[in-house]
């Protein structure tokens, strides 16, 4: 078998299947593939396949069942897929049930990143998937659902630095991949809390948790503190940063969309 | 018997894309196609359906294929499939629509009635005018018959005899005896009326708008004496743009045996005078009795 080969017929299979729902018929291509050829084909598959069909492959299979794809995909080719995690969200089902989609977005992030237990993949994966604006903002989604808690963490890391923190005084299920990424990636870190608490600067302002009770601290505390967005919000911006035919760059040789010219 | 002759055809876009369905290699061709035409069925269903929700991106559907099918069919090409696919193919569906729009445009620019009023100066009058029209036209299902390019001709040639006939009035009004009538809204077909009636009267200056009182003195005139209409018709033409004259040798045939009949006749001039205020001098009347 030659480097150069990149089945492609596999590849459409594959995203025949997927589109037409049958993710689990795909992922028994997988492993056929996988027993065929080999881990590494699966992988340059998976990279060939157009994120949006990653996406909709990924998110069937988060949290319980495991799936060759999960394992396998290339933190690239995930970091891409990622933009295309929220294109289901209604912004109905946004408005009624953030936790649900908070969970299933934890889920499916939980999931690949601790299916395999290999630090460089992690890192990795954490690497190229907080490179980009909806990784970061898909993260921060994870973190605000437990926002006192990565308060706790964060100040710790801020003072006693990454290395000796740790041990909080919850055990929500966030704090474990939070800690990750403040120890392989220091940069992403502070990309997260930064897409998480807009106004904050470290050392000057105190990272403040929103609750529904303290409407009158909201004054105070939009001027001491740095206040974190909602679930709600981030889903929402995570949302929008969906990438649409429209705005996708033309590819090569083709002519411009004339856009809403079209109606001039 | 005679068998009614009735043409059922598709939509011209999907001739043309079945015309590209036979062509050999069609596969990136159909590729590109397919990504132009779902582009602008987003962009319709955001404008003038919905696009949140099934039926809206539907409607935009049909929308964007009558849309397209229209830039074809008044484009300047062979009737064949294989022209209509070349065409939609060097210029892009996007551009193309472009075109089935800008008809719209056009047609829509042009007087549905011979009716002129402030309100259609409205941009929102206008805009709802197009939307209209977009959709009355270009609603087109690639399953079943499309006629929008009949009916766009149609609509076309109709227009063009209003926006004429509206021509003629304006003429007429800036003509008249009494200095240019200044009036925002117009009743185009009145005021050729009125001309053509005060007219037979002989060799006179315009009338484009009157009172009650102006007709009273034209039928009491006209009855007095002997009258070549003809004559006073003919003085009439020989002022008017020839391009009018079409509309004007129209309205005359359809008066000489009926209103200017009556006018002649020895019917009460009480009845002859409702008859025209009712019938022929519409909009173009002066409330006030001097």
């Amino acid at each position: 078998m030659s480097d150069k080969t990149n089945f492609p017929a596999i590849s459409r299979q594959v995203t025949e299947l997927v589109l037409a729902g049958s993710t689990d018929h795909a992922e028994d291509a997988f492993s056929e593939t996988a027993e065929q050829f080999g881990d590494l084909a699966v992988v340059t598959v998976l990279d060939s396949l157009a994120p949006e069909v990653a996406s909709m492959h990924l998110s069937a299979f988060d949290g319980g069942k495991l799936s060759l794809a999960t394992l396998l995909i290339s933190p690239q080719a995930w970091a891409e897929s990622l933009a295309f995690f929220a294109a289901t969200w209604g912004e109905d089902v946004i408005e009624d049930e953030p936790e649900m989609l908070g969970e299933s977005l934890f889920a499916h992030i939980h999931g690949v990143i601790f299916a395999s237990d290999e630090p460089e993949r992690r890192a990795a994966l954490i690497h190229y998937a907080l490179s980009t604006d909806w990784g970061t903002t898909a993260f921060a989604v994870l973190f605000s659902t437990a926002t006192a808690e990565i308060i706790e963490l964060a100040n710790d890391i801020y003072s006693r630095g990454v290395q000796s923190s740790g041990s909080t005084t919850s055990d929500h299920d966030v704090i474990p991949l939070a800690l990750e990424i403040a120890r392989t990636d220091s940069d992403a870190w502070d990309r997260v809390l930064f897409e998480l608490f807009p106004g904050w600067q470290a050392g000057e302002k105190q990272l403040h948790a929103l609750s529904e009770d303290q409407d009158d601290d909201v004054k105070i505390a939009d001027e001491d503190y740095a206040i974190a967005r909602t679930t709600k919000e981030l889903l929402l911006r995570l949302r929008k940063q969906v990438p649409s035919k429209s705005v996708r760059t033309p590819q090569k040789g083709r002519r411009p969309s004339l856009g809403e010219d079209i109606f001039k | 018997m005679k068998l009614a002759h009735i043409t059922t055809r598709a939509p011209h876009l999907v001739q043309a894309l079945e015309a590209l369905a036979q062509r050999a290699d069609h596969e990136e061709a159909a590729q590109n196609l397919l990504d132009e035409l779902s582009g602008i069925t987003v962009l319709v269903a955001r404008k003038f359906t919905n696009d949140r929700t099934a039926d809206g991106l539907l409607e935009a559907f049909y929308l964007t294929v009558g849309c397209i099918s229209l830039g074809i069919s008044r484009a300047d090409i062979p009737k064949e499939d294989e022209a209509r696919l070349s065409f939609l193919l060097h210029h892009g569906a996007e551009h193309v629509f472009q075109m089935g729009f800008r008809h719209i445009k056009e047609l829509s620019a042009l007087p549905y009635v011979t009716f002129v009023s402030d309100f259609e100066n409205d941009p929102f009058v206008q805009q709802r005018n197009v939307k209209a029209l977009f959709s009355e036209i270009c609603r087109a299902d690639p399953n079943s018959n499309w006629t929008g390019d009949e009916v766009y001709k149609r609509e076309w040639l109709e227009r063009q005899n209003n926006q004429k006939i509206i021509g003629c009035a304006k003429w007429l009004r800036q003509k008249h005896y009494a200095g240019p009538v200044k009036d925002t809204d117009l009743d185009a077909h009145a005021v050729i009326a009125i001309a053509v009636i005060f007219a037979i009267a002989g060799d006179a200056p315009i009338v484009a708008r009157i009172g009650q009182k102006d007709l009273e003195t034209l039928i009491q005139g006209v009855r007095k004496i002997p009258l070549d209409i003809e004559a006073g018709w003919n003085a009439l033409l020989r002022k008017v743009p020839p391009q009018y004259h079409a509309i004007l040798h129209e309205r005359m045939d359809e008066y000489r045996n009926t209103i200017i009949k009556k006018i002649l006749s020895k019917t009460s001039i009480k009845t002859v005078i409702i008859e025209i205020q009712k019938n022929y001098a519409g909009d173009e009347q002066e409330v006030d009795y001097d």
